[in-house]
């Protein structure tokens, strides 16, 4: 005789909440969850852009992905869109990477001079000449983990345009193209 | 099947208790958040308010820092202020309602340390503000990273210090 015979089966509201075998479906929540969580933490973050820093390639309103594992497995390039975090995820710049750690950088007339030669950037469409930096005239040279991060609108005032230098710690990821 | 269902409720339970216990007795670090929600909910109007509610509005915001309050904010594009005193955050705030008709000012990733006395705070958080209003006040500002150090006094939590912290170097 069959032992599962004696049992009654389950009600049918019970089958559809946990399903046939509640063990396997919560295991299945479990990583499910787990997955959830590490894949919005680490390797995709959605991100909102506002503003018009990063125009004409990055639009107000666009939403986008970020990668964190990407950046930590690629690295970071010139030429690399990153969100810099601020005192948390939930607001972030986007800035385009322009100077990498060991380079003296200069921006002189809306040219961007990295050790001392003009940087072609075909992602800018308008600059301002207006645009000169370090205020002093002077070269500045990154440190080890440090990274110049300008946004793509040069058009707009450069006391509009928030840019400067980001520490590797502040770089949560790429934006994915 | 039984061992299953007592431990989704008794998790259920547990969850339910943290929360309730954290609405009905939060800590100090839910305090001084909730302190600052406020804070910027009081700072925010539309633009139909009158002047009562402008005063009472700027006192309330006022009402949160300490008397002796040392404020330093440097917003892109509109300058640098550096305020001393309760009476001249007042003061301020006022004079620039003039030339303000919207303000929505939001905290976000409030990030607090808590003195080991549990009656000191420092504070990290970025500030987002839109602002509808003439001038140097149109716009408002994107993010803006801030410290604050709180001090809690006769029960309540005061602003003793607040600065702007650059998320990018020069």
């Amino acid at each position: 005789m069959d032992p599962s015979a004696d049992k009654s089966p389950a009600p049918w509201w019970r089958v559809v909440v946990v399903g046939r075998n509640p063990r396997v479906t919560a295991i299945r929540l479990l990583v499910t969850v787990l997955l959830t969580v590490l894949a919005f933490q680490y390797v995709f973050v959605p991100v909102r852009v506002t503003g018009i820093s990063m125009s004409p390639a990055y639009k107000d309103g666009e939403r986008r992905w970020v990668s964190p594992l990407l950046a930590r497995l690629q690295g970071i390039h010139r030429g690399d869109v990153v969100s810099i975090q601020t005192s948390g995820r939930q607001v972030m710049y986007l800035k385009r990477v322009i100077g990498l750690p060991g380079e003296r950088v200069q921006i002189r007339k809306g040219d961007i001079l990295v050790n001392g030669d003009t940087l072609e950037e075909p992602y800018i469409l308008n600059r301002s000449p207006a645009w000169n930096w370090p205020t002093n005239g002077t070269e500045r040279l990154l440190g080890p983990e440090e990274y110049l991060v300008v946004g793509d609108n040069r058009a707009m005032p450069m006391d509009s345009h928030y840019f400067g230098v980001a520490d590797r710690r502040r770089i949560l990821g790429k934006v994915l193209r | 099947m039984k061992a299953l269902s007592w431990g989704f409720a008794g998790g259920l339970l547990l969850c339910l208790g943290v929360w309730k216990r954290e609405a009905l007795f939060p800590s100090e670090t839910t305090k001084v958040r909730n302190a600052l929600v406020q804070l910027a909910s009081d700072a925010s109007f539309g633009p139909s308010e009158g002047n009562i509610g402008a005063v009472r509005r700027v006192a309330a915001v006022a009402d949160r820092f300490a008397p002796d309050a040392s404020i330093e904010v440097d917003i892109l594009g509109s300058g640098n202020f550096q305020l001393t005193g309760r009476d001249e955050v007042q003061q301020r705030l006022m004079a620039a309602r003039r030339f303000v008709r919207k303000l929505v000012l939001q905290f976000h990733d409030i990030v607090v340390d808590l003195g080991a006395d549990e009656t000191t705070a420092t504070v990290h958080l970025t500030a987002t503000a839109d602002a509808v209003g003439e001038g140097r006040y149109q716009g408002g500002f994107d993010a803006l990273e801030f410290e604050l150090a709180l001090r809690k006094v006769e029960g309540r939590w005061r602003i003793e210090r607040l600065r702007t912290i650059p998320t990018l170097k020069q």
